[in-house]
């Protein structure tokens, strides 16, 4: 499991774990049952519609129902997909570090982590009526490296989450002895 | 020649079925291995492969009993 490809320090241990908010993933996963149920709900509205189709369907009826359970098979693939990204995504704050999974297909998955002394800014950015009131949002962690930044995208409760890396990284900062730390403040 | 697709139906029915059977297991087997592998939860896991396999089975009875 995770856990152990982490591997964590003798005294490390894990504050939270951090997925998209359930709102993102419920969409995205309705997107598939809507996709899925296309056909059903095409095929009724045309067979209440005064046209007739080019092909005849007499005596294909249950060939049909067989390509659309065929249809409905790949669906369920593709919701098991939609919710493997959501599961792999993942956050995981340590009292140390932060570990962040960004999973972006079956085998396209960037990791990366940053210990949190070396977290120089956090930003936290709430855009919409939805976000707003299902309180979700983007964090970005900054960090004394210029390689990249770390965002989380539409995550819940963005700003207890930014509290809790804030506390974690001052617990570890205010923990050395003032030689150290005056070199790792800046 | 008097050739009706209609014929081939219940055979191209049945390849759909082989090939489809063929594609979850091995995406299921793809999924399993990520699951176990990167999941934060053994339970959730083994809760999803439950879920993705009782689903298929459903789905793939249903389209065994129409072939």
């Amino acid at each position: 499991m995770l856990a152990e490809k982490i591997q964590l320090e003798p005294d490390e241990t894990i504050l939270m774990l951090v997925r998209k908010h359930w709102f993102i993933i419920t969409l995205q996963m309705l997107s598939v049952v809507i996709v899925a149920i296309f056909p059903l709900v095409a095929f009724i509205v045309f067979s209440f519609l005064p046209i007739s189709l080019p092909v005849s369907m007499t005596g294909y009826g249950i060939s049909m129902i067989a390509l659309y359970t065929g249809w409905l098979i790949c669906c369920w693939m593709a919701l098991f997909g939609v919710w493997t990204n959501y599961y792999l995504d993942v956050w995981t704050i340590t009292n140390k570090r932060l570990i962040a999974v960004d999973q972006r297909g079956l085998f396209f998955r960037n990791t990366g982590s940053f210990r949190l002394e070396r977290l120089q800014d956090i930003n936290v950015s709430i855009r919409g009526i939805l976000a707003t009131f299902l309180d979700y949002g983007d964090l970005q962690a900054e960090t004394a490296s210029e390689d990249r930044d770390f965002v989380a995208r539409a995550i819940p409760k963005p700003q207890e989450l930014k509290a809790l890396i804030l506390s974690a990284t001052d617990k570890i900062t205010y923990s050395k002895p003032l030689g150290d730390r005056q070199s790792t403040e800046v | 020649m008097d050739i009706q697709i209609s014929t081939y139906f219940p055979m191209l029915i049945q390849g759909l079925f082989f090939f489809l059977l063929f594609l979850f297991t091995l995406y299921g087997v793809f999924l399993a291995y990520h699951w176990f592998t990167f999941g934060t939860s053994k339970h959730t896991s083994q809760l999803a492969l439950v879920v993705y396999l009782a689903g298929g089975a459903v789905l793939f009875l249903t389209l065994a009993s129409i072939t």
